[in-house]
């Protein structure tokens, strides 16, 4: 199933930003996208994760990831 | 807390052969658990977020679900609507293979810029279709096209594709055309990358396709798959069938010219992903000059159960939803993937008996990509028995 959980940039590094969702840490690439990004936005990454796919307004991810979150817990319960 | 969301296939080797490959998912079908007990207005944005790879498909499919389950079909003009976005997504997807994904594997630079246009055009579509931006409404939003803009942007995207392939992708679509571009601009190509290595007829495997609109017996099967075993193994009568470009196009006569060539193998599957993606290309052409306006239906929501099926670039996509109350009551997503990825499927089938070689690895991911995993999926080498 192609979840695209959205995930907060920690740090950037040129094109290369690191980011972070549900404690796991991974690095992307910004190539694909239009918009600036900076460290505390969100994004969406593509299939694989290898390049960041979409930014998501701060509000909105938040959203997915307490939906996703509530969610998880339900399923561990 | 980590989401798993992966693929992982372990090759284990015997000889100069691949004995077995092992596919092992991380994935959960979650849709149950987050959808369960809310308002189908309220979850329908949180699919296309969630599930944001094929985010239009699978939109599409929950809609469709839930105006089935609820009684309250949208009016016609907004199939048609939906088809158009659910196409692009086709395109888009598809494309940023040719033009990013493909040119890597061949050792040759991805095409960034193409694959930017074409996903900055795909994603006007919808304030082209829907200007209130109210295209998740059940029974449908406020559609009123703008065919100039929608002219335009399916024009961007026709462009960068061509510019992904050095050449009309709809001149691709013949046995000469495609041969002639294997000769001369595909030379550089993942096509003519594959063809210059002989590997033309690489993991060919007997061909199962589903039928289009999926198994004849799909909504009996969801609603008596309670444990989810259904879900995540999927089966056809027994069988392990696939679904996706080729499973779609394989009576197009380029794709059937090289099936009778060299199987259901690794040439065949590239080019029916370039015939899905010129087909789709000519029929978003005649949706967008034909589609007329219209309102959305009104009314409230009757409780009862729903399915959808959707075609997105991987293949048949599911949505099926039981409705009461007014709530979301059961909620179940059958990707794709599920039929490519499944450990007894074909991709699982292609890769076993693969010699082993030092282009094993290499091979292996190729037939990974074309079979085109929704989800990460990374391949590595098991044990080697004598």
């Amino acid at each position: 199933m192609c979840m695209a959980i959205p995930s907060r940039v920690v740090a950037i590094d040129g094109s290369i930003a690191t980011v972070e969702a549900f404690g796991q840490t991974r690095q992307t690439s910004l190539l694909m996208l239009e918009q600036p990004v900076a460290v505390g936005d969100y994004l969406v990454l593509g299939a694989g994760g290898h390049f960041a796919a979409d930014k998501v307004d701060a509000e909105t991810a938040r959203e997915a990831i307490a939906f996703m979150a509530q969610a998880m817990t339900d399923g561990q319960a | 807390m980590a989401v798993p969301d992966g693929i992982r296939i372990v090759l284990t080797r015997a000889g100069d052969r691949v004995l077995r490959a092992d596919i092992g998912s991380t994935r959960l079908a979650v849709a149950d658990r987050l959808f369960s007990g809310k308002a189908p207005a309220d979850i329908l944005p949180m699919v296309a977020l969630l599930f944001s790879l094929c985010g239009t498909a699978q939109a599409v499919a929950g809609l469709g679900a839930v105006e089935q389950a609820a009684s309250r079909p949208a009016p016609a003009a907004h199939d048609d609507a939906r088809a158009l976005l659910v196409l692009a997504e086709l395109v888009a997807e598809h494309g940023l293979a040719l033009a990013r994904d493909w040119p890597i594997l061949a050792g040759q630079p991805p095409r960034l810029d193409a694959a930017k246009a074409m996903r900055t055009a795909q994603r006007a579509l919808v304030a082209a279709l829907y200007p209130d931006g109210d295209w998740l409404t059940i029974g449908g939003g406020r559609l009123a096209p703008d065919h100039a803009a929608l002219t335009a942007r399916l024009a961007a995207m026709r462009a960068a594709i061509d510019a992904a392939v050095d050449h009309p992708v709809a001149a691709l679509a013949t046995a000469d055309g495609f041969n002639r571009w294997l000769d001369g601009a595909g030379a550089l190509s993942l096509p003519g990358f594959v063809a210059g290595h002989g590997w033309q007829a690489l993991g060919a495997v007997p061909f199962a396709p589903l039928p289009a609109d999926g198994p004849d017996d799909l909504a009996d099967r969801l609603a008596a798959d309670t444990d989810g075993h259904f879900l995540n193994r999927p089966d056809w009568r027994g069988e392990h069938g696939e679904t996706g470009p080729l499973a779609r196009h394989h009576r197009h006569p380029l794709v059937a010219a090289l099936l009778a060539t060299h199987g259901a193998g690794l040439l065949t599957r590239l080019a029916a992903r370039l015939v899905a993606v010129a087909n789709a290309l000519d029929h978003l052409d005649h949706l967008a000059a034909t589609l007329p306006p219209g309102a959305g239906a009104g009314g409230g929501l009757a409780d009862g159960a729903g399915l959808a099926t959707v075609q997105t670039a991987r293949g048949l996509l599911v949505h099926r939803v039981e409705l009461a109350g007014g709530r979301i009551a059961r909620y179940q997503i059958l990707a794709p993937t599920e039929w490519n990825f499944h450990p007894d499927g074909p991709l699982a089938a292609a890769l076993t008996g693969l010699a082993v070689d030092d282009t094993l690895d290499l091979r292996a991911r190729l037939l990974v990509q074309a079979f085109d995993p929704c989800v990460t999926c990374t391949v590595d080498m098991g044990e080697v028995h004598a």
